[in-house]
This record gives C-alpha cells, structure tokens and sequence, in this order.
C-alpha cells in the first residue's frame, strides 16, 4: 500500500478508535446536563475511580476482566449515587443556583482526585493489552488490533443500549418526560428526584466502558480527571443537549479530526482543532449537531 | 555624681538584662535545625521521581544529623510539592523563604527553576539543583547552581556513541513543547548534524499528552533507526516507547537521565533498545563514597539506589561541607554566603554519584558519564562516555 494511503488509514482507524472514547466519557456528561441540569464535572472523577476500582483488582488480586469490570461498575454506581444525593439534591433543596452546583461539582472532582491521589500515589495507573495490540492484519501496513475492534465495538453495544433504553423502557421514557418538563413530570406522578436519581447512577455505569479503555490504552492518573471532563463537556455541547447520537457523532467527528489533521499539520498541536470546530459550529449551530433550538 | 553613678548602674544593668536574653536566645538557637528547602514534584507524572530523589536526600539527612550536624547544627528538610509547575514552584518557594526562612533550596525541573530564578535573585536564596537539564537555564541566576549537566552537554555524548556504536543513521526527534523541550531538540538536531546524521523526522507533543499514536504513526513513516525523546516525564517517556513498540517499532529510543524512572522500567522488555546519558553512578559497581551510599541506602529502603537518589543524598553533603567551613568562620549560612564559600573554594566535588566539576559563572557542572540501556527492565551501564 502507498506509504502517504497507509499513514492516512492508519490515522482515520486512531481516529475512530479516539473517537469512540470521547463518546463514552461524554455520554454520561450529557444526560445529566440534559436531564437535571447539572454541568457534572466530577464525572471525571467517577470515571477515574471506576478505573482504579477495576485495576486493583486486576493487578492486585489477578481477577478476570469481567470481575473487574463489575466492581469498577459498583463503585461507579455508588459514587455517582451518592454525588447526586450528597451534593446535587442536597444544593438543589437549598436554593442553590447554577453557579453554585458547578462549583459544588468541581469542588466534588478535585475531593475525588486527592483522594484517589492519596490513597493509590500520584504516578498514575496502566493496564497491558498485550497480544491485543498485535495487528490483526499484518503486513497490510494497517494497524487495526483486537483492542481497536474492542472500543469500536463497546462503544457501539454501550450506545445501542441507551438508546434502546431511551425508547422502550418506563425508566427511558421517564427521563425523556422529566428532561422536557420537570414540573409537568411532576404534576402527571413522576417522581423526579428518583428519576434523576437512576439517572446519575446510569450516567456513571456509562463512564466505565470508558475507565477501561483508558487503562488499556494511555493508562489514568488521578490529575486526569479535569482533562477527561473537559473532553466530555466539548464533546457534549457539540453534539448537541440530550442527543445520545448527537453525543455519538461529535466523539466521532473530533477524534477523527484530532487525528487526521496530523496528517497536515504538526501533531503537537492538534487539540486546537477541537476548539476551533467547536467555535465554528456553535457559530453556525448553537445548540449543538443535533439538540434542539431553545424555544 | 550620684547621677552620674545611677547612671552606669542602671546602665550596666540594662546591658547585663539586655545581653542575657540574646545569649540564652543564642544557646537555644543552636540547637535549632537548620532548614533546607526541597521544592520538587511529590505528586503528578514526575512525583514519583521526585519522590525518589528525596529518598536519597534524606538519607543524608540522617547520616548528618547523627554525626554532629552542618555547621554544629542539625539539618531538616522543608517539603513543598511543585508539581514540576511552574505556579506551584512559584507558590512553593513564596511559602519556603517568607514562612520557613530557608536560604537554600534544592529544586528542579525546567518550568519550575525557570518561574523561581528572577526570586531567587531577589530574595538571594540558593537554589541547587540536580534534575534540570535544559540548557536555557544557563546563567539564569547567579544564585542557581545544576549538578546536573545541561543537556546541550550530554548529547553531545550520546549522539556520536549513537552514531558509532549503535549504527543510527536516520534519527527521528519528539519534541515536548516546553523550555526544555525546545532547548534540547535545537541541541539534537544541531549536534546530529555536526557528527554527520541524517534528520529522519521531527515532531512535537504537549506536556499533557497521553495519546502518541497519531504522532508516532507520522513519525516512524520515516522509519528512523533512532527516536530522540525530550520530555522529562518518566510516565510519558514510558508511554511513547509502549505505544510506538504497540505500532510495531523495533528501533532505538535514545535520551537522557530522566529515562531512568520506574515508568520505563515497568515496560520490560518494551523497553530494550532505550540507550540514555547518564552521570557515571553504577549502583552496582560503586566503589568509594558511592559504595558508602549504596549500603547505607540499602540498609534502609532494601533496594539498589538509582542516579537520580545519588545525586540529592551528595547535594545535602555539599551543603554541609559549605555550612561546616562558614560555621567554623562564625559567618551565617545563607543565600549569599553559600554562594560565595562555594564559587571560591569548591570548584569540585567528589560525591557518591560521581565527580562534579562546576562552572559558578553559568550555574553549569561537567561529569563524566556513561550510556545506560533499559534490558529486561534493568537500567544497565553498557559504556563510559567521558
């Protein structure tokens, strides 16, 4: 294959593959931005503390994925329970206004990375793929692997459920009703708090998928946080409030663009291509790819 | 008359009043620790080496508090974590010298010093430093002293043994956007030219990267024999080589000191083929007052000491030996007369990490040194490089 053809595949496939992280660390951002109102910063947090939960137990006690995967799930179920409890509603039933729950959460966020600071050091955690990063089609000049074809894969699994959620289910359909209208959602005997209780839990089960992939890819360390938050929020307001695809489609589309303007330009700046589209589109379309136009 | 006697009596007791506190003062000032500064990383991709290094300072810490002292009293380090940013520096080093009035501090990486220099001159606070090697901290300050050789120095080291020794032909260099970064891949590039190298590739990453897959896929289409890389991050050293080995890169990866951190080591053999500089310290192999520091190392952490530990366990020896001669001058020890004591009369210094030949005019220090390769996880001596 011509080197400049190969380079640029090999550049798209990252890109994808980057792509579908950013989907995942921002889905769970999104719903709660879309559903309560919450710019939830300490999401990084949760994602973080998922991805440390499922690296003890790996490293440490040599538990299978799945095992770890399930752990990594409760404590970020747990986690994200208690944020919303502990803080959000307590906040919330105060009076406490939209610059205040932001703080509150960026205050949650920097408690969450100490902590995780203290307790398992600073320097920052990373898991082997080990064969998984073996190119599955050698000598093509292709880098596509096991663990490429893996987030791709998750991610596609992890998107379909919420949506399948989203449509079909009494839960799903409740969001959607509190999202619209909270006091309508009331007055018709939806419950809100519990609503957006099940919400925070399942916008931090979402983050795990994403905890994963970290730790077998570029690894977490508890200062990552606000950088994975950030991503989630650019991610989020691109593609646009309350849209699970929109969500979908904005990770896809600044991964690969992140990705392939190294292509053209010097790879060392190419996070200001992220900034620069999210600039463009909010020009042309404020409320996102795919969000609905303020009424 | 009478006056004139009240007067010398009421005189002479204010002065005896007046004398016995400042000397009662005295007796329990010397008994008062002496403080050294330690503004380094503790937390963030460097903490773990920054870690390290106070390991190896405050073992000497012990061994000089049990034998008498510096300058006949004891020695406490004061810990502030910069984060090896250069805000936290700044933050750090307001909170060593206004709050625990320390006059030395010993402090390192590029963003840090950099930040700290401009007060350091001000506030004539000594800053040693023994892990900051960008060559654009020559002469920041007249009160910075490296015992760390820039690294404009070393490549001119390892580039020839690259060259002769390795066989590289094409060398690729990844450029951290930062001081040192910049300095250090102007200094590769200019010196790969000068022993004839071909330039295969260059490209640059932020401090904050984590993701180099993109860069690396750019980068090794020029199928360069060698990298060069410039971050000072173990962690991000560590991620480049396991990405671009996940890429399927089999070539060299050549720096300098900071390749010799726990990251690197963690990648096994991911890492063979990892060819740094580094002051001639082997642990292994040390004699002398190296031999000294290894055992007494070992006997308190039970492991080997690296470079890097070496290094600040004879920082705090060089600051007594300065704080003894003052002392014995009856001369305070401070900022400025540290400096000077060291620039008139210690041109070298024969510590457990090797000989240090200073340059107080630019704050530079020559040592000889050795290429050191990661095998099998195991930062091992391969050869003397002068």
């Amino acid at each position: 294959m011509e080197q400049q053809l190969a380079l640029f595949l090999n550049l798209l496939i990252d890109g994808i593959s980057t792509g579908c992280l950013y989907a995942l660390i921002a889905i769970g951002f999104s719903l709660l931005w879309w559903l309560a109102d919450i710019v939830h910063l300490a999401h990084g947090g949760v994602i973080i503390a998922a991805g440390y939960a499922g690296h003890v137990l790996i490293s440490r006690f040599a538990a299978p994925l799945w095992a770890a995967c399930g752990v990594a799930l409760v404590i970020a179920v747990v986690l994200g329970l208690s944020i919303q409890r502990g803080a959000y509603q307590k906040l919330r039933s105060q009076g406490t206004g939209e610059m205040g729950m932001l703080t509150a959460s960026l205050g949650v966020l920097i408690c969450m990375e100490y902590g995780l600071a203290i307790a398992f050091g600073p320097e920052g955690i990373q898991l082997d793929a080990g064969s998984a990063r073996t190119p599955l089609l050698a000598g093509s000049g292709l880098v596509v692997d096991a663990y490429t074809v893996a987030v791709i894969a998750t991610t596609a699994a992890t998107f379909i459920a919420l949506i399948v959620l989203m449509r079909v289910t009494q839960f799903g359909k409740n969001m959607r009703a509190v999202a619209e209208n909270h006091d309508l959602a009331n007055v018709v005997g939806i419950r809100v708090n519990r609503v957006v209780l099940g919400a925070s839990m399942l916008a931090s089960a979402v983050g795990v998928p994403a905890a994963v992939v970290f730790l077998y890819g570029r690894g977490l360390q508890p200062s990552d946080a606000i950088h994975i938050v950030l991503t989630a929020a650019i991610v989020a307001i691109f593609g646009g409030r309350g849209s699970i695809i929109g969500a979908l489609i904005a990770g896809l589309f600044i991964g690969v663009a992140e990705s392939v303007m190294v292509w053209f330009f010097d790879a060392g700046w190419r996070e200001a291509i992220t900034f620069s589209l999210l600039y463009v589109l909010l020009l042309v379309r404020p409320e996102g790819l795919l969000g609905k136009s303020p009424r | 008359m009478t006056n004139r006697r009240a007067f010398i009596h009421d005189f002479g007791l204010i002065v005896v009043a007046s004398a016995l506190p400042t000397r009662l003062f005295a007796q329990a000032a010397a008994g008062e620790p002496r403080k050294i500064g330690f503004l380094m990383p503790l937390t963030g991709g460097a903490g773990k080496l920054g870690s390290m290094m106070l390991e190896g300072a405050s073992l000497a810490v012990d061994e000089v508090n049990s034998s008498g002292g510096a300058g006949g009293r004891p020695v406490q380090i004061v810990q502030e974590d910069s984060q090896a940013v250069a805000q936290q520096g700044v933050a750090g080093f307001r909170k060593l010298v206004d709050v625990d009035k320390t006059a030395v501090i010993i402090t390192g990486w590029t963003a840090v010093v950099s930040a700290i220099a401009p007060l350091a001159s001000q506030s004539k606070t000594m800053l040693i430093s023994a892990s900051t090697a960008s060559p654009a901290m020559r002469g920041i300050s007249p009160y910075f002293q490296s015992s760390w050789m820039f690294d404009d120095e070393t490549v001119k080291l390892i580039l020839p043994y690259a060259k002769d020794k390795l066989g590289v032909k094409g060398l690729a260099v990844l450029t951290v956007v930062s001081d040192l970064g910049t300095a250090l891949a102007e200094a590769v590039k200019k010196d790969w030219q000068r022993v004839g190298g071909t330039l295969a590739g260059e490209e640059v990453h932020q401090q904050a990267e984590t993701n180099f897959r993109p860069i690396l896929l750019k980068l090794l289409t020029s199928k360069p024999d060698a990298v060069y890389l410039t971050s000072p991050i173990g962690r991000q050293l560590a991620q480049v080589v396991r990405q671009a080995r996940e890429l399927g890169y089999k070539g060299i990866f050549l720096s300098y000191g900071a390749f010799e951190d726990p990251e690197v080591a963690a990648l096994g053999q991911q890492a063979d083929g990892c060819y740094y500089s580094s002051p001639s310290f082997d642990a292994t192999g040390a004699t002398g007052a190296g031999k000294v520091f290894v055992d007494a190392y070992q006997k308190k952490y039970g492991r080997l000491p690296n470079v890097h530990q070496a290094n600040h366990y004879d920082l705090i020896y060089l600051y007594k030996r300065a704080a003894d001669a003052l002392a014995k001058d009856k001369k305070d020890v401070d900022g400025a007369t540290l400096k000077d004591y060291l620039s008139a009369n210690v041109a070298q210094y024969q510590g457990a990490a090797g000989l240090y030949r200073f340059n107080y005019k630019d704050g530079s220090v020559l040592r000889s040194s050795i290429v050191k390769a990661v095998q099998g996880g195991k930062f091992v001596k391969i050869a003397d490089l002068g």
